[in-house]
């Protein structure tokens, strides 16, 4: 009754997480781009896409995209070989544990007539698609926990559903070891198969099956009674043996009961079979039940994100085709971190410790932007910040095991940011010249208040000025800079040349320099550098300037027409 | 990249990318030596763009002396020591007429008058007596000499060059002297000469810059501008300018970085590329050590390291300002191997107490003391190793900003080492080839 219910529950919880994430994915918009679009026509240009998928190139592509996606994982081969072992394993696992045995009255029997849960090959396959799924949880565990970096992006959504896939697995096994001992369902078995009343027989068939097949039986039967043993064995043959194969093959399962013989009595007795069962199949419902609410709903997300991957070339550009396929990837997300592993600018979270300069945390921080009734202008400015970082390489995108077009949502965040009020730094400080900057930070806090990481943040501002003693302020710096040469006028447009901030970093002003245009303006092409006839590491200082106002100038609060936003949680 | 590393080492090694480096490396690539220059960008890029060669001896009567080569038969019994003396003035002359014909061949012509220095105009408004000049600044030389109608143009937001204050300084010496200020076309604010001579390199900038000077020169028969003509068509600009502004242009030298001496540099790196030598620029010798008779020199550039061997080596490191020579609280060191160093016998007695003493100061004489071979060599004369050599403003018993001789030093002494390297490796050879240990 219980299994019903819960059942009937899973089911409808389900679908009613599918129904309220496509709702969601049909929701106008707001982020990156708001768009009011009737609901109607969004649903109306979906559903025609799918039917376009039926026929021509499209139904090609579906068919690619269904073997080579979908049954080789072919494109997470591209991007990860121990993600894509970890996903076969993962899905083709499950989905054979769903198929032959969730499934075994409405599959399997109808295929199979002979079909028994414990007849050979599935009792083999049962346990080999089980130890598959542990391989991927075992795997995908491993790489959020040992990979640099990953432990710190990794929540609890990643979490829950390995822990509950672990959890049916272990279940699962553990319930067949609880079974293979178990003396109350040998009993029923008996009850319901043997051909005969006869306590003998019983007794004989008993000993068989205590010697073979692992039960454990309060009273042990005597088990060196070769002719008792030789009787059970004919029962065995006629009775049993027709769906019963030698238990080894469950070879995981039967060492496992093995293991539980000292305590098997116990187990008996408290019927630790049944509690099992139900732990096992309330592990499955509760994965059913909150499937559709996180990144597991990417079982129907990413088929549809992978297919419109390979049918770019053939999309409608306009909306609300467009606002479809952005949807359905921001929704797709699995927060599986390949993106993010192979960011190029990762470095720069390791210094600067924004997650939203990571892809996986952009995205998932435009995905709340997206859903929230009310702004949060913390989170804007963060999101700004971590995108402003961005350089659009494209290798995000290319990497995407789902085919998310990454560089389209970063593209359109960064436009909307700067149309909220809450462009990137860089252009955030051109609202004050640096003199009114200098003004500014006297007042905020300084850099050596905040916590340093372990690596050095500033190893050539924070040499001894001494070094800049060399400088003999020959302009020759300023004379190679392509910016000072391309600035026109460079009071106006630049503040202070190089060798301007040399000597204000010299006298110990470098708050001077930290909102002047030219630390800002520098393409560390790296001339000034090169020429100087005294070695001193002038772009180094320029860009090291940058980072030490990028981590100062937010925390002022500046009266201009942009305010800025404080951010929440900067480190 | 480990050059001489693994293969045969280097004939020579030139520590230094000042004009003693870069006259080494000419010497050595004409001669057929193989060898690898490891320098800076070089003070060299300071230089107003003049070759001195001697002008003033003695220097206690600061006698302007107007033949250079006279000068040096007179220094050559006078002060023995002086490392001008050490080279016959015939060789001088021929190491210089080297270095001429390889500028000219990349493209930087430069003019001389054979047996006599010349008076050339400064920046400040100075009259300064020098060898040689680049083609460009010539005109200028001629005009002076003659004192003819000229017209200075300076450029609006061009540091260090005021064209009033050449001809207020002047002093009524050079009556036909005007001043004109313009706005250098296409630019605003503040300008920088590296900048400008990009901007000329475009026809018609020039055309606009030769309207300018053309409209201020009320009836000027020449006319002096900054130095900031480039490298590249460097005749063509001039001859544009010239024709554009219906007077002859010519170039003043200028206050340093000045474009004269960044052209000086570009003109011998191209040159160098060329001739098949290894060029490390941009590098700093960290350590040298003894090879097997020969040297092994450790680069340290950031991360990378590399190591460079070499059979003699050439210290042509500078002065103080290139970082040849260091002085500390209590003395002056050589900076690299640490080679004993000719100065006064306490730190006191560096200065006299006349900052513009016109003898000068003993300090200014004081660095590394040579054989005739340019070996640099210890207080009672032993030389430090055989294929060890030192030239150029490192040396002691010279004084060349007073005796106006900065650029007779660097090419003749660089010549003298040069020389020598050959010779000695002449020897070996005779010998039978096996480097002995020294």
């Amino acid at each position: 009754m219980l299994f019903d219910l819960s059942l009937t529950a899973a089911c409808w919880i389900c679908l009613f997480g599918i129904g309220y994430r496509c709702f969601r994915m049909f929701r106008n918009p707001r982020w990156p781009k708001p768009e009011r679009l009737p609901a109607a026509d969004r649903w109306r240009s979906a559903v025609a896409g799918l039917i376009a998928y039926t026929r021509g190139k499209r139904f090609g592509a579906l068919l690619r995209t269904a073997v080579l996606d979908g049954l080789f994982q072919l494109r997470i081969w591209k991007t990860d070989r121990w993600g894509w072992v970890m996903h076969i394993c993962l899905f083709w696992g499950f989905v054979l544990l769903l198929l032959m045995h969730a499934f075994e009255d409405e599959i399997t029997r109808p295929i199979f007539p002979d079909y028994a849960s414990t007849l050979d090959p599935f009792l083999f396959l049962r346990n080999a698609f089980g130890v598959m799924v542990v391989i991927g949880v075992g795997v995908a565990a491993g790489r959020r926990l040992f990979l640099q970096g990953f432990r710190k992006v990794t929540g609890i959504g990643d979490w829950l559903p390995l822990a509950l896939i672990a959890l049916i697995i272990g279940s699962g096994f553990l319930l067949e070891g609880a079974k293979i001992v178990s003396e109350p369902i040998f009993n029923e078995m008996v009850e319901d198969y043997l051909g005969s009343d006869d306590p003998e027989d019983v007794a004989a068939v008993g000993a068989y099956w205590q010697k073979g097949f692992g039960v454990v039986f309060d009273k042990p039967a005597d088990v060196a009674n070769t002719p008792l043993l030789e009787a059970g064995e004919e029962l065995h043959e006629e009775s049993c043996a027709v769906c019963h194969s030698r238990p080894g093959s469950a070879f995981v399962s039967f060492p496992l009961s093995k293991g539980l013989q000292f305590a098997a009595k116990s187990l008996n007795r408290w019927r630790a079979d049944v509690w099992l069962w139900h732990l096992h199949y309330l592990a499955c419902f509760a994965l059913l039940a909150v499937a559709p609410f996180g990144k597991m709903f990417h079982l129907v997300a990413t088929p549809v994100t992978l297919l419109l991957e390979r049918t770019r070339h053939l999309s409608d550009p306009t909306p609300p085709s467009a606002v479809n396929r952005r949807a359905a990837g921001i929704e797709g997300c699995t927060h599986c971190g390949v993106c993010s592993q192979h960011c190029s600018v990762a470095p720069a979270w390791r210094i600067l410790g924004i997650q939203e300069i990571l892809p996986s945390e952009k995205l998932v921080s435009l995905g709340k932007q997206n859903n929230a009734r009310q702004p949060d202008a913390g989170a804007v400015a963060l999101l700004a910040d971590g995108n402003a970082v961005c350089t659009k390489c494209l290798r995000c995108t290319q990497l995407c095991p789902s085919g998310i077009d990454l560089q389209d949502l970063w593209i359109a965040t960064a436009e909307r940011t700067a149309a909220v009020g809450c462009p990137e730094l860089p252009v955030r400080t051109a609202c004050l010249t640096a003199s009114q900057w200098a003004e500014q930070l006297e007042e905020a806090p300084g850099f050596a208040g905040q916590k340093t990481p372990s690596i050095p943040k500033y190893p050539f501002l924070e040499k001894p000025r001494t070094q800049l003693f060399h400088c003999v302020q020959c302009t020759t710096c300023t004379s190679v800079c392509p910016v000072v040469a391309a600035a026109g006028d460079s009071d106006i447009h630049l503040d202070v040349t190089p060798q301007q901030v040399m000597n204000l970093v010299r006298l110990g002003l470098r708050d001077l320099a930290l909102g002047s245009r030219m630390v800002w303006d520098c393409v560390t092409c790296y001339q000034c550098q090169e020429h100087c006839p005294q070695g001193i590491a002038v772009t180094d200082i320029l860009y090291e300037l940058r980072n030490e106002a990028w981590s100062r100038i937010p925390s002022v609060e500046v009266l201009s027409s942009s305010p800025l936003p404080s951010p929440k949680g900067r480190p | 990249m480990t050059p001489g590393a693994t293969e045969r080492p280097f004939d020579l090694a030139i520590v230094g990318a000042g004009l003693c480096g870069m006259a080494a490396a000419v010497f050595a690539a004409n001669r057929g030596l193989s060898a690898v220059q490891i320098g800076g960008t070089g003070e060299i890029q300071f230089t107003s763009g003049l070759m001195d060669l001697l002008a003033v001896h003695p220097i206690e009567t600061g006698t302007l002396q107007r033949d250079p080569w006279k000068a040096l038969e007179q220094l050559a019994s006078d002060c023995p020591r002086n490392p001008l003396s050490r080279v016959a003035t015939a060789d001088i002359r021929k190491a210089f007429g080297e270095i001429f014909r390889f500028l000219e061949t990349q493209g930087l012509p430069y003019q001389n008058r054979e047996h006599h220095n010349v008076d050339i105009l400064t920046f400040a408004g100075t009259l300064k007596t020098t060898y040689a000049a680049p083609m460009t600044m010539w005109a200028g030389i001629d005009a002076l000499e003659n004192r003819e109608s000229c017209c200075i143009v300076g450029l609006e937001g061009l540091k260090g060059f005021s064209s009033r204050q050449v001809v207020e300084h002047l002093d009524g010496n050079w009556p036909g002297l005007k001043a004109a200020t313009v706005r250098f076309p296409g630019t605003r604010g503040e300008v920088y000469s590296t900048h400008l001579s990009t901007l000329l390199e475009k026809k018609s900038t020039r055309a606009a810059f030769a309207d300018q000077i053309r409209s201020h020169l009320d009836g000027a028969r020449t006319a002096g501008i900054p130095a900031i003509i480039g490298l590249h068509q460097h005749k063509d600009i001039l001859k544009d300018l010239t024709v554009g502004a219906g007077a002859r242009v010519f170039e003043v030298p200028t206050l340093p970085p000045s474009m004269a001496g960044i052209r000086l540099r570009q003109a011998f790196e191209r040159g160098l590329d060329a001739s098949g030598l290894t060029l490390l620029y941009q590098e700093r010798v960290d350590r040298v050590e003894r090879d097997d008779g020969g040297w092994r020199l450790h680069l340290q550039n950031g991360p990378a390291a590399k190591t460079v061997r070499a059979d003699a080596l050439l210290l042509a490191t500078g002065r103080f300002l290139g970082g040849g020579l260091y002085a500390d609280r209590k003395q002056i060191r050589e900076s690299l191997m640490d080679l004993p160093v000719y100065q006064p016998s306490q730190r006191t007695h560096w200065h006299s107490r006349d900052f513009f003493s016109p003898t000068g100061h003993p300090i200014n004489q004081a660095g590394m003391e040579i054989d005739s071979a340019f070996r640099p060599v210890d207080r009672t004369g032993r030389f430090a190793a055989r294929s060890l050599f030192a030239a150029g403003s490192i040396l002691a018993h010279q004084d060349w900003k007073r005796m106006k001789c900065g650029s007779g030093l660097a090419v003749a002494s660089a010549f003298g080492a040069v020389e020598s390297v050959l010779k000695i490796r002449r020897k070996r050879s005779t010998i039978g080839g096996t480097h002995q240990g020294n």
